[in-house]
């Protein structure tokens, strides 16, 4: 049963491009790992906070959108939550089933 | 002659029955923002005239952007409001 997820995060503006690369690496694997797939990977680029997160204004913003079973959302948030580096995250359901998902931005 | 009896609102509408175009997304805050106060706080549907249905999206959306720092809690906290003052 796979369900169509959406996942922001919010990366300290610090890390430099390589070291986000390995994070979303890192999380892409895991995703897999868990039996889901990795559709799209949105980086967003520095961009400044509504308001100081850590001390710091600014942040690096990445969506990644995937298919994933139900069940293995909090094993994914659990990994992203022990990643050193990510500062905020918020994992949204986009659809019931990936054949239902809509297209949009 | 009082002013007030001349004045007739215009008729409210829900912006997003309107135009269905509109996405209403914690990612575009640009458009969530026209829905809350200056200070952040969200107006109340009797105000904006958003439908009961949009308005419990646009609610939603507005806190999750909020939790994802690209829309602020309160003026106070804005990065915004801190440059300024900092001047």
């Amino acid at each position: 049963m796979m369900t169509r997820y959406e996942e922001l995060i919010l990366l300290s503006p610090e890390l430099g491009v390589e070291e986000c690369r390995e994070i979303v690496n890192n999380f892409s694997a895991i995703v897999e790992r868990e039996g889901g797939s990795v559709l799209k990977i949105d980086d967003w680029g520095v961009k400044d906070t509504a308001y100081p997160v850590r001390k710091f204004n600014r942040g690096r913003y990445i969506r990644m959108e995937m298919d994933l079973p139900g069940s293995a959302v909090a094993e994914l948030e659990r990994n992203v939550r022990i990643t050193d580096g990510v500062f905020k995250f918020i994992t949204v359901r986009l659809a019931e089933t990936p054949e239902a998902a809509t297209e949009e931005a | 002659m009082s002013f007030k009896k001349k004045f007739a609102p215009r008729r409210k509408y829900c912006r997003f029955c309107e135009n269905p175009e509109i996405l209403l997304n914690y990612k575009h805050p640009e458009i969530l923002n026209d829905f809350v106060t200056d200070r952040g706080k969200l107006i109340a549907s009797r105000i904006t005239g958003t439908c009961a249905k949009h308005q419990r999206a646009l609610t939603r959306e507005v806190k999750r952007a909020r939790q994802m720092a690209l829309m602020f809690y309160t003026a106070t906290h804005s990065t915004d409001v801190l440059k300024k003052s900092r001047v």
